[in-house]
């Protein structure tokens, strides 16, 4: 029910406590529907996959895998995830859970990335690079799924 | 008025509105209006008066050939938000400033 005429001057401490278990409530649902879809880092996972791949498939696919695999693709799922959930938040940034682990994939894959080139490049190690690209993808699906249990807890917290 | 309450935000959906809002970039139209079981009719309404006061704004974006709105909290929405939780909490806690007054 709408409560249009409160005198604001004599809102009760019982009023009060169900105005902030309702702000609770609209919380909750926010997190709830902030979850990414099952897709969402399957996508940014294969994404990446394919920037990796493209430096063991050869130098005239790396051009296609950079700007693919590493904007359009995740910037596409990102999109689409958005309109599918209708919330838009920077999902690695949002909450102080999410900044945790989103430092530990910042940290992981570009040791990775590093590992990788230095196996396809310095030691001739064909296809090393697709390889590290698998691990990328299975890492960012892993800590996906975790980042979005965070997300949800963090989001949903009482205000 | 009590310091920190605002009578634009108090009203339960407005208050839900921004609730929602407070922990996100923007949510689309049809989330809060989800959120808040209510019809659009009553969901505009309730953005106008959000958005008069310039706690809101809402940005249309087209989307596989439809048009999605786009709501979200502005810097003013988001401090006047705040400071009223606050003042909620403060009365939730039973220090309010001006208890009410029962009868004689």
């Amino acid at each position: 029910m709408e409560r249009e005429h409160v005198d604001m001057n004599r809102i009760t401490p019982d009023e009060a406590r169900q105005a902030l278990a309702d702000v609770d409530e609209g919380r909750e649902q926010v997190a709830r529907r902030a979850v990414a879809p099952w897709w969402y880092h399957v996508g940014i996972g294969a994404s990446l996959l394919f920037a990796f791949a493209s430096v063991s498939i050869g130098w005239d696919w790396i051009p296609f895998g950079v700007v693919g695999g590493l904007f359009l693709g995740p910037y596409l799922v990102t999109l689409a995830a958005k309109h599918f959930t209708g919330v838009s938040l920077d999902r690695f940034q949002a909450t102080p859970g999410a900044r945790r682990i989103s430092l530990v994939i910042g940290i992981l894959v570009p040791a990775l990335i590093l590992v990788g080139l230095v196996l396809e490049w310095g030691l001739d190690l064909r296809g090393a690079m697709a390889a590290v690209g698998v691990l990328v993808m299975v890492l960012v699906i892993v800590l996906g799924r975790r980042l979005d249990a965070v997300l949800t807890r963090e989001l949903g917290r009482p205000a | 008025m009590r310091s920190g309450l605002d009578e634009t935000i108090h009203p339960i959906n407005r208050l839900q509105i921004c609730a929602q809002l407070s922990g996100v970039e923007s949510l689309s139209f049809a989330a809060i209006r989800d959120g808040l079981g209510v019809s659009d009719s009553v969901l505009s309404k309730q953005l106008k008066v959000l958005q008069e006061a310039g706690y809101v704004t809402l940005r249309k974006e087209p989307f596989n050939s439809r048009i999605h709105a786009w709501v979200a909290l502005t810097p003013l929405g988001r401090t006047v938000y705040t400071a009223h939780m606050a003042a909620l909490r403060e009365i939730a806690e039973g220090h309010a400033a001006h208890p009410p007054t029962g009868p004689h």
